[in-house]
């Protein structure tokens, strides 16, 4: 059976709205399932993910598949996460072009790549390598990024089209993780839309970042921010309305006000056009 | 007193009608369980790492003062507050 | 390899504050933040996500001792013990133990027995039990066989000594339960044990007299059917009458257990 198609905007899945999901199934285009939360097999949570997957078309994100590390990748990560995606038939699974893991050390936190050519070439391998494993092809999100290494020389769009095309993988844009590092890193988030390739995007993410003065906080703890609706409608118009999802992680709302974020990018989709 | 023999005899038998009653009672239990004290839905946490930045609690790293930090939540209630050994 | 280097030294950076300096030589200063500053970033949000974690890990904990000194000892705790496993739901076991090394805790070891159980519950959510067994089989057995029987509790379950009540202080933090103990009526010298296990999704926690408890500590450390006759003698039947209607006792095997030296006769 092929997993139902992904369109539209949906939710990112938290267990607060778990039990409201199958009791009342509201319509909900999609669900993101943050594959990390449910690695354990048998589990509740695991449990649950597979319920849910009856009934809503669901995707695996992720955030521990550590694609830019330099250390092998985690066997047991790996067997897990497929077993996962077995039993909830994702359309699609997607991480994060990023490192997790270093030293025997895990952060838990998204930490940048430099971006330079020996980079891509390494990232490149080890996305084939995830793909291989996983037996299909990976979407590819960008971060949000606090720092910048002294030995980048590219830019982060020109880094990620590279990974995208020579690793043949689809990518997951995430608006405001690129309004975020724009801010930052003080370039203009229109020219990194443009320098994308468009037939690599698959998927958008929405969230809210907070505004510490000196830096944005991708913190996905509040609604999105009206600069990032603007930069989505650039990027709807030059990718085409294609399915996007609203992340919610800290302070998370109640689902009518999840969905009603939802329901503002599917807006968005109508209005892109007028 | 029973000998060894006739407490496993005497055992099966108890679990053998314990079986057949929870079959049985399957459902009046599963209500009867939900008054049980201990059966709060708290646990099953979903905090996890999920591809989000955390603004941190501004730690004060490396504070000669950490160690000697004292508890100040609802354990007073019942310590009257704590001192801390020299 | 350069990258490895760079890995290493920033990752170093987030557990270690000493190593921020060494790590900010690979970062460009930029703005108003100067590379110290922006791997300060990171190190700050990687210990809040930790922080987070252990915090709704732990949330008897959390208001037993109060927002600042559980957040001061997580993050010493954070930087002593970094997560070695990309599973976050492996991370914080140790944290009890951490606990009670703490100065200040020393004339409060209870709340390390509450942390204790707080982990055993998250293991418990966290743990597949075993397929139950069929008890109506047991009739078919011969006597021998019968005698050399082993029972198992759920896989999920958690067996809690404790010299304190833990039990009754975890229900008196429980905002939704109610007919709670009062926190500050509660005997702080009484000992409690204390069962955990998962029945789908479904979590019970309940204390134990002390012959059940002694009775699923000797059927939880591979006890054979003689054994528990032994030892528990005429209560025996009684004993596992409650176990098996509490749903305490999930399984029994027929085969010796290897793992166990074999008696000689």
């Amino acid at each position: 059976m092929t997993p139902n198609p992904i369109l539209g905007c949906g939710i990112g899945l938290r267990f607060q709205h778990i039990d409201q999901i199958l009791a009342d199934k509201p319509p909900i285009p999609w669900l993101e399932i943050l594959s990390d939360n449910y690695l354990t097999p048998g589990s509740v949570q695991q449990d649950y993910a597979i319920e849910v997957a009856e009934y809503y078309p669901v995707t695996l994100h992720g955030v521990g598949m550590s694609l830019g590390a330099t250390e092998p990748f985690n066997d047991e990560y790996f067997q897990r996460l497929k077993s996962l995606a077995d039993q909830v038939r994702p359309a699609w699974i997607s991480d994060h072009l990023c490192w997790t893991a270093a030293h025997g050390w895990v952060s838990h936190d998204l930490l940048p790549l430099p971006y330079t050519e020996e980079t891509i070439k390494h990232v490149v391998q080890r996305i084939r390598e995830a793909q291989d494993r996983l037996e299909r092809r990976l979407v590819i999100e960008n971060v949000s990024s606090y720092l910048q290494y002294q030995e980048s020389y590219l830019s982060e769009w020109e880094f990620l089209s590279a990974v995208a095309e020579e690793a043949d993988c689809k990518l997951l844009l995430d608006v405001n993780n690129i309004y975020v590092s724009a801010f930052n890193h003080d370039f203009d988030p229109c020219k990194y839309l443009d320098s994308i390739p468009i037939e690599r995007v698959q998927q958008f993410h929405l969230a809210g970042y907070e505004d510490k003065g000196t830096h944005l906080l991708d913190t996905h703890g509040q609604p999105v921010s009206d600069p990032v609706w603007g930069l989505y409608k650039l990027a709807l118009q030059r990718f085409g309305a294609l399915p996007t999802l609203i992340e919610w992680d800290n302070n998370i709302p109640s689902l009518e006000e999840l969905l009603a974020e939802a329901h503002k990018a599917t807006e968005a989709h109508i209005h892109a056009f007028a | 007193m029973m000998q060894n023999k006739q407490i496993i005899t005497a055992t099966l038998m108890a679990i053998g009608l314990s079986a057949a009653l929870s079959v049985a009672n399957a459902e009046d239990k599963k209500v009867e369980t939900e008054k049980c004290a201990g059966i709060v839905k708290a646990g099953m946490n979903d905090c996890g790492a999920n591809g989000h930045s955390c603004a941190g609690k501004a730690a004060k790293d490396n504070d000669p003062a950490e160690w000697i930090t004292l508890p100040k939540g609802t354990c007073e209630k019942i310590t009257g507050g704590t001192v801390v050994k020299e | 390899m350069p990258l490895l280097e760079l890995q290493h030294s920033l990752i170093a950076a987030l557990f270690q504050r000493d190593q921020l300096a060494e790590a900010a030589k690979f970062v460009k200063a930029q703005g108003s933040l100067s590379s110290e500053q922006r791997v300060g970033i990171y190190r700050n949000s990687a210990h809040g996500i930790l922080l987070d974690y252990l915090e709704s890990l732990y949330p008897v904990c959390l208001e037993l001792v109060g927002t600042e000194f559980f957040g001061r000892t997580a993050h010493s705790f954070i930087d002593q013990m970094p997560p070695t496993r990309p599973f976050l739901a492996d991370y914080g076991a140790d944290f009890a133990a951490y606990l009670s090394a703490h100065p200040a805790l020393q004339e409060m070891l209870w709340i390390v027995e509450v942390a204790k159980l707080e982990w055993a519950r998250h293991a418990a959510w966290h743990t597949v039990n075993q397929v139950a067994s069929d008890f109506t089989q047991l009739e078919t057995l011969s006597a021998e066989q019968q005698a050399e029987l082993r029972f198992q509790l759920p896989a999920s379950a958690q067996l809690l000594s404790a010299h304190s009540p833990i039990h009754s202080i975890w229900l008196a933090h429980q905002d939704e339960y109610p007919d709670k103990p009062q926190f500050d009526e509660i005997d702080l010298e009484e000992a409690q044990q204390v069962l955990i296990f998962r029945e789908q999704r479904r979590l019970h926690q309940t204390t134990l007299s002390p012959d059940d408890w002694a009775f699923l500590n000797a059927v939880q450390n591979q006890a054979t059917m003689a054994d528990l006759a032994e030892q528990f003698a005429d209560q025996l039947p009684w004993l596992f009458s409650v176990a098996m209607q509490e749903n305490w006792i999930y399984s029994f095997t027929t085969t010796p257990d290897e793992t166990k030296p074999t008696r000689n006769s």
